[in-house]
């Protein structure tokens, strides 16, 4: 039986998932380096990143579908992929898929009999996840009848029906219509008010901005950011001009108050490093003898880092 | 243990919700109905003077054997068949379908996945293999009134004689697609069948090269020897005494020898070694 593992040198209190230096290869191919970060209960974490970039893999590791080539993981103190572990974890794979000849019903109680869920227990489980993700009255259907966002409903149901400590969620939305998508986000929050930790995996930005406390952004195997969302996005902030012509007069003119980040017709985007300094660019404009028609400030949005950090580097 | 138990169910009632039970049951029963239908009418031909002016005992005894054999032989390829259809897909299946991913996730080792799916798939042919020989000894027994050497041994040796395909599906499957892993085992079944048959026509012609082959096939791919094993097990009783006064008998696709107790040894120790490779093969495939 495996026992909890202290990460070497450490001695914080034991993180729900905790990963260290963890890497992956395939061959000569490396889909995970260097991966390193915490989850405590309690807490939604993010994982973006283009596609390749190791997501995937990291939560396969995880669950112990595949074996880290270097590094540590745990959940809860145990080895990932160890008996002790998988039995904290609720895991929904991408492009998640059942067997069709099952109900809906049968596919969470085989799963919650895997997980130990033994007789009425298991029974009375299937039935609660299937209410809690809103199949409750097509539990008794079979799969191959299900619609994409039912099927995806149901992942998520066999993720929570053995009520897991950690929830590996990987494109959890793919299949949602916006309702769906928007129940799912209250889902998730009210894993987080349980006191579970939530590994979310998705390329929906605006998903992960709304509902994660923490994020990593992932390219070409490396987490290349990760933080907290106001701190990753905190002190920049964007500012947007469109005036009637656009030339480099123009361009000087604004550069010191900021980076340069567009040009489209003519708009103009700097980054900023204050909000204040709208009424000093407004003013520069004009002194250039353009005439100004909008100017526009706000915070960064987590697509332009994630673009920036993932078009950063020599892909 | 637990685990193994729940896929060993779900492996049940796989077969049960997929129709593979209902068509193998259906076709199982035209098979019994034709084999019985030819039986007796061929008992009456026979019993009528059909064969006039031969023995009497070995012209009513030849022709039913002969059926009774190709009837029993038509049923353990159906078998074999039908092992290797239910098994090919233990493991790839679920790795293409994306099955697999969620239940491994769960507290489930790869060899219980295995282990459970191997024996669901193992009640299911004991359960067929059961009730189709059976059911040609019953007709043998009802209609001709022969009884059978061993019928216990033959169905338990030709359920054997399954496993050894399982056992190749499954450790195929860990691997390599359905279509590919059939392929596999269902040429090394025809492999072994003809090994047998140039074994069998060896020992014919007295010549030891053809039966080292036949017995080094035996050894490498057992199913054709535990066939003969079987056969010999479900022939009437009344053809094996004959056959010990006629000793220059032969028929080709059945023993008139009983197995030796080390081939039968040999063939369970393989399908152990072959499904501890599987479950090696499984444990250490990236998912």
């Amino acid at each position: 039986m495996a026992t909890p593992m202290p990460i070497p040198g450490e001695t914080a209190p034991v993180a729900a998932i905790s990963v260290r230096g963890l890497a992956k290869t395939y061959g000569p191919r490396t889909a995970v380096q260097d991966v390193s970060f915490d989850i405590p209960a309690g807490e939604v974490f993010g994982l973006l990143g283009p596609n390749g970039a190791g997501k995937t893999t990291t939560m396969k590791v995880l669950v112990g579908l595949t074996r880290a080539t270097r590094g540590a993981a745990l959940l809860a103190g145990m080895p990932c992929g160890s008996r002790e572990a998988n039995r904290l974890v609720g895991y929904l794979p991408e492009s998640f898929a059942f067997h069709r000849w099952m109900t809906g019903h049968e596919v969470l109680v085989f799963h919650a009999r895997l997980a130990g869920l033994a007789g009425d227990e298991g029974t009375a489980r299937a039935e609660s996840v299937l209410e809690r993700v809103g199949l409750g009255g097509r539990g008794r259907d079979k799969v191959g009848t299900y619609s994409k966002g039912m099927a995806q409903r149901l992942g998520i149901a066999q993720a929570l029906v053995a009520s897991p400590r950690v929830v590996l969620l990987d494109e959890p939305t793919s299949a949602l219509d916006p309702v769906g998508r928007t129940e799912v986000r209250d889902l998730v929050r009210e894993l987080r008010h349980e006191g579970v930790a939530v590994l979310l995996n998705s390329h929906l930005l605006s998903e992960i901005e709304r509902v994660c406390d923490r994020v990593a952004i992932m390219d070409r195997g490396r987490i290349v950011s990760q933080g907290r969302l106001d701190e990753l996005l905190g002190g920049v902030c964007e500012l947007s001009a469109t005036v009637d012509w656009v030339d480099d007069h123009l361009w000087q003119a604004v550069m010191p108050y900021g980076r340069p980040l567009s040009v489209e017709n003519t708009t103009i985007r700097l980054e900023i490093a204050d909000p204040a300094v709208a009424a000093d660019v407004a003013a520069a404009i004009i002194g250039c003898g353009r005439r100004l028609f909008r100017l526009e400030t706000g915070s960064r949005s987590l697509e332009d880092l994630f673009v920036q950090l993932v078009q950063g580097g020599d892909r | 243990m637990r685990a193994m138990r729940v896929i060993f169910r779900f492996t049940l009632r796989e077969a049960l919700a997929r129709k593979v039970v209902l068509a193998a049951g259906i076709v199982g029963m035209c098979l019994l109905a034709l084999f019985a239908l030819g039986f007796a009418s061929l008992d009456n031909a026979v019993s009528g003077g059909a064969f006039e002016g031969a023995d009497v005992v070995e012209m009513r005894l030849m022709p039913l054997n002969i059926l009774t054999a190709m009837g029993l032989l038509v049923v353990q390829f159906v078998s074999g068949v039908l092992a290797l259809f239910l098994s090919v897909g233990t493991v790839s299946t679920e790795v293409d379908q994306r099955t697999i991913l969620a239940v491994l996730a769960r507290p489930v080792r790869r060899h219980e996945w295995l282990l459970g799916r191997w024996l669901g798939i193992g009640a299911l042919m004991l359960a067929y293999v059961a009730v189709m020989v059976g059911g040609m000894l019953l007709v043998v027994r009802g209609l001709g009134g022969f009884s059978t050497a061993g019928p216990l041994q033959g169905i338990v040796l030709v359920w054997a004689e399954c496993m050894v395909l399982v056992t190749v599906g499954v450790l195929c499957s860990t691997r390599m697609p359905a279509l590919a892993s059939g392929m596999i085992g269902f040429s090394l079944f025809g492999v072994a069948w003809v090994g047998g048959l140039i074994g069998f026509i060896g020992k014919l012609a007295a010549n030891a090269t053809m039966e080292r082959i036949g017995q080094a096939v035996r050894v490498v791919m057992p199913t054709d020897g535990l066939w003969r094993a079987a056969s010999y097990n479900l022939q009437p009783r009344a053809v094996l005494d004959r056959l010990g006064i006629l000793e220059d008998v032969q028929l080709p696709f059945v023993s008139r020898d009983p197995a030796s107790a080390i081939f039968v040894l040999w063939a369970v120790a393989w399908i152990v070694g072959l499904f501890a490779v599987a479950v090696w093969s499984f444990r250490t495939r990236e998912l």
